[in-house]
């Protein structure tokens, strides 16, 4: 378990605060990253993996066109904040893998997937409830809107 | 009553969906795969059929077709989990295709496009009493949020 702590080094407790964990005060503004070159997203992996171990085990190991597709529907920094508080949250539901979902028709990033192995179906749907719930209630209504939860187990059995 | 609005209820799976569900209960769930397999497929797309004609007269939404009335399934797979259902769309979104598509059972689904595109890659599937049920459930469910969209 690895607790939420923002860069000042206090405790988090809610997702309006742990969304500042990976804040990086060098880059202030929190821009979308349309484009991104391979240098770039090596930085991204290398910003994430001195952040926090375990998030960088998720996104730190994503090669360049799902960082690109993630950088498209939401900030790596969102992103990065939400799945600490999953992974410390629900530790049973394993190491998650993500995944980018593209809509056939336009060739667009529609979402992002985040497959757990673990989580039965009842899990599963209380999960989603509970991590949206409290997405919106941090004001993060697009970021609800844009990212999936699987839990595999779930889908199985 | 606008055309748009009559188009919407005449498809509303609302009455079929009950059906279903009173049919499949009646039996105990204990149904024929080929029974169990149009079961699953004819919820899923009676969803989608109500979702598209919602988008298309209440949102004004156009998508393909000379009509631009064909909507993609991810379109849809994407607004349901805007509204939360996470798990209830992506279990009967991959369940209709494995009954739709796939020859073995218990099966690997693999979802189409691009390997590295596709909506959770590979799922073990398994179509039996117990997907019908979460089947039924899960469309309940979307039915239930498709009902409240204004």
């Amino acid at each position: 378990m690895y607790p939420l702590t923002n860069f000042t080094g206090q405790s988090t407790d809610s997702l309006s605060q742990s969304r500042y964990v990976m804040y990086n005060p060098s880059t202030p503004s929190q821009t979308r990253l349309t484009v991104i070159t391979t240098g770039e997203s090596v930085k991204i992996r290398e910003k994430i993996s001195t952040n926090t171990v375990n998030v960088h085990g998720v996104i730190g190991t994503l090669d360049k066109k799902t960082i690109e597709g993630v950088a498209l529907l939401t900030t790596i920094s969102e992103l990065s904040s939400l799945l600490t508080r999953i992974i410390n949250k629900y530790p049973e539901l394993g190491h998650p893998t993500l995944n980018v979902v593209y809509n056939p028709d336009t060739s667009e990033p529609a979402f992002i997937e985040i497959i757990f192995p673990d989580g039965d179906w009842e899990k599963w749907r209380r999960v989603v409830k509970e991590v949206k719930g409290e997405l919106r209630k941090a004001g993060l209504e697009d970021l609800a809107a844009k990212v999936a939860i699987t839990c595999l187990r779930g889908l199985r059995e | 009553m606008s055309s748009g609005s009559k188009r919407i209820t005449q498809m509303d799976p609302s009455r079929f969906i009950l059906c279903l569900k009173e049919f499949t209960e009646s039996k105990h769930y204990d149904l024929d795969e080929v029974l169990i397999r149009r079961i699953i497929s004819s919820l899923y797309f009676s969803l989608f059929n109500f979702w598209a004609n919602k988008k298309y007269f209440l949102e004004n939404r156009r998508s393909r077709g000379p009509n631009q009335d064909c909507f993609s399934f991810i379109e849809f797979v994407k607004d349901m989990i805007a509204e939360d259902l996470d798990a209830e769309i992506k279990f009967l979104h991959t369940y209709r295709i494995a009954s739709d598509h796939y020859a073995l059972n218990p099966t690997v689904v693999k979802h189409e496009g691009r390997a590295e595109d596709v909506f959770g890659r590979r799922e073990d599937v398994e179509i039996n009493k117990r997907s019908l049920k979460k089947a039924i459930n899960s469309a309940e469910a979307i039915l239930n949020v498709l009902l409240k969209e204004k």
